[in-house]
């Protein structure tokens, strides 16, 4: 589903990425599991074509993502760990509109729509202008939006920033649903929890390259520990490549 | 096609649910003719209340110049001998004229017969007070030392060394071109300043409201985006210079320009012209706008920029309009140069578009374009707008 090879980053002299290499397959959910500064932001940045990168290639169901970065988009949705809603738009009027990008009109989009929303229980918040609208269910409309087009493969920054629980329970709910619907999935986080319940592969990420990947188990015997937090404490300071 | 339309409407509804847009569109067209309105109508009541009072002291030392002095414009007020301030007396009037006691005397004399005159140069009633009892009394003067030449059987005539022969062949309409000059200038103002709000709020706003990070990662092209947001842009700037246009059209239609010798002469076909002249005014201001906007670091940066950006033109305007610089030849290729002049003929009823006008035209309506591409490509390339 993805495929990310030797990729380079620079800001001005500053290398972030040093040859990022890694792949996701069909239907498999992966972490990226990094320090603040490790560059986990930077590659999903770049994989999702907000970012042009200095060198390597992002393939994303066969489409290459760096020279054709809108014929990629096509492929994904994509949620950020920051991000801002119309407030002068209601969710529908939101959905709508990035719908169209997605070629969703008329009736096929209003089905879309629907769908997403009773997937995410916003029912009460269609008809809503976003502004007030707390995080989690900024969150929510946010996921709405990444899902609206039925994409293969979701990217995630850091998902469950800035949630609470119960919005963290939907988010959770909502993609180990689409796992078993088949989707793929590559997100980032620091919530180990997180990492451990969603993901089938996690990939250590440090100083701007995959320095470990494996399960959780996998990992914690790697380092030798019984956590997964001490696996990636004692594997992100190490140059080691299971 | 239908991307771009989807696009349109999104922006559309935002900015017109954008109050500070909305404010902006809306308070300009008002402000604008209604500060005209009140600069036309001070100079009419100006005009109608000129009249002037003078105060004449000694008259008793000669009578004969009773008659004379009166004018149409003079109120005069003859005052006892003997009144010695005359700094008191110029509080209450214009002008103050004091007749010597042996006026009679050296007039018949024919040596110079003393008049004084009193007035305060710094109030411009006193200064045109004294200009017109001074024209009066040149005008006595020539009466009488023409007399005086011709009992002595000189023709007078011989001290006319020219002739001037003077035609004021300004129309009211013309006249009222004259005065009207700014508004041109005005008017195009008004499509920058109805459409920097929304200009800002698309581009920059969209940018601190962090909602510019998801949509860059839509399979939409970059000058898709940046054309849906020109597009309603160029509508808030293009509705607001034309809704300028149409208040100031009823508000000087109300207004009595006779009074000024003038005439507003704006037809419903003059104010159509018009607005299809401002619509590539308006995308050369939307498009412009936009690319500052969005190449600021800030919407406090965008604002202060924008802010700057929309009186470049009214001065740029207001100075080709001040030099009367003849607009034809290279000079109308100057964006919005050629739209001005247009404006103004249509103001006066005597436009003409010809070549050069409608290349002008073109040129406004590329450049706007170009704008577009370029934050276009500002857009493609957005590391430099996103928040780490």
């Amino acid at each position: 589903m993805i495929e990310v090879k030797g990729l380079e980053k620079s800001f001005k002299t500053k290398p972030v990425l040093k040859g990022l290499s890694f792949t996701v397959n069909d239907h498999e959910s992966v972490a990226l599991l990094g320090a603040n500064g490790a560059g986990k932001t930077t590659a999903l940045r770049v994989i999702c074509g907000l970012l042009n990168a200095n060198g390597g290639s992002v393939s994303i169901a066969g489409e290459d993502s760096l020279n054709h970065p809108e014929r990629a988009q096509a492929k994904f949705g994509a949620m950020g760990d920051r991000e801002g809603l119309y407030e002068r738009l209601s969710v529908r009027e939101y959905l709508t509109y990035f719908g169209a990008m997605h070629g969703l009109f008329g009736k096929q989009c209003g089905e879309a729509i629907d769908s997403v929303v009773e997937q995410l229980g916003l029912q009460s918040l269609l008809n809503r202008r976003a502004a007030g609208f707390s995080q989690g269910e900024r969150m929510k409309v946010s996921l709405a939006r990444a899902l609206l087009h039925k994409p293969k493969l979701l990217i995630l920054d850091e998902p469950t920033r800035g949630l609470d629980v119960p919005s963290v329970r939907v988010l959770r709910r909502v993609l180990s649903d689409y796992r078993q619907q088949g989707g793929s999935i590559l997100f980032s986080s620091h919530v180990m929890q997180e990492v451990e319940n969603l993901a089938d592969r996690i990939l250590i990420m440090a100083d701007g390259k995959i320095v470990a990947e494996g399960t959780s188990e996998e990992l914690q015997r790697l380092a030798k520990v019984d956590h997964l937090e001490d696996a990636f404490v004692t594997l992100a300071g190490m140059e080691v490549v299971l | 096609m239908r991307i771009l339309w989807a696009a349109f409407l999104k922006e559309a509804l935002e900015a017109i649910r954008d109050r500070r847009s909305l404010l902006m569109a809306m308070v300009i067209p008002l402000l604008m003719p209604m500060m005209t309105y009140g600069i036309v109508n001070f100079l009419i009541s100006k005009e109608s209340t000129s009249r002037f009072d003078v105060a004449v002291i000694g008259i008793e030392s000669a009578p004969g110049l009773r008659d004379l002095l009166e004018s149409s414009r003079v109120d005069l007020a003859f005052l006892d001998e003997g009144t010695d301030d005359i700094e008191a007396l110029l509080d209450e009037y214009d002008t103050v004229v004091v007749i010597d006691a042996n006026f009679v005397a050296d007039f018949e004399a024919m040596t110079p017969a003393q008049i004084t005159l009193w007035y305060d140069t710094s109030r411009s009633t006193s200064s045109s007070a004294s200009r017109l009892v001074r024209g009066q009394l040149n005008r006595i003067e020539s009466t009488v030392y023409r007399q005086r030449l011709l009992a002595r059987g000189v023709n007078s005539d011989m001290l006319n060394v020219i002739d001037i022969d003077s035609h004021d062949t300004a129309h009211k309409g013309s006249r009222s071109a004259i005065v009207m000059g700014s508004m041109p200038g005005m008017i195009i103002f008004a499509a920058f300043a109805c459409a920097l709000a929304t200009a800002i709020d698309t581009t920059s706003g969209e940018r601190e409201r962090l909602s510019l990070e998801p949509l860059l990662m839509q399979p939409m092209s970059t000058f898709t985006l940046m054309t849906s947001k020109w597009l309603v842009v160029t509508l808030f700037g293009w509705i607001g210079a034309s809704l300028t246009a149409v208040v100031l059209h009823i508000v000087m239609s109300n207004t009595p320009l006779y009074e000024l010798g003038m005439s507003w002469q704006v037809g419903a076909g003059d104010l159509i012209v018009m607005t299809m002249v401002l619509l590539p005014v308006a995308m050369l201001a939307a498009g412009i706008m936009l690319l500052v906007s969005l190449s600021a670091k800030s919407f406090k940066e965008a604002q202060t920029l924008l802010g700057i950006l929309q009186i470049v033109p009214l001065i740029a305007l207001m100075a080709i309009d001040i030099s009367q610089a003849k607009v034809e030849g290279a000079l109308a290729l100057i964006p919005l140069v050629a739209q001005q002049k247009l404006i103004k003929g249509a103001l006066t009823g005597s436009y003409d578009m010809d070549l050069m006008l409608l290349l002008g035209t073109s040129i406004t309506f590329a450049l706007g374009v170009l704008f577009v591409y370029a934050a276009a490509k500002v857009l493609s390339r957005p590391h430099r707008l996103l928040s780490n």
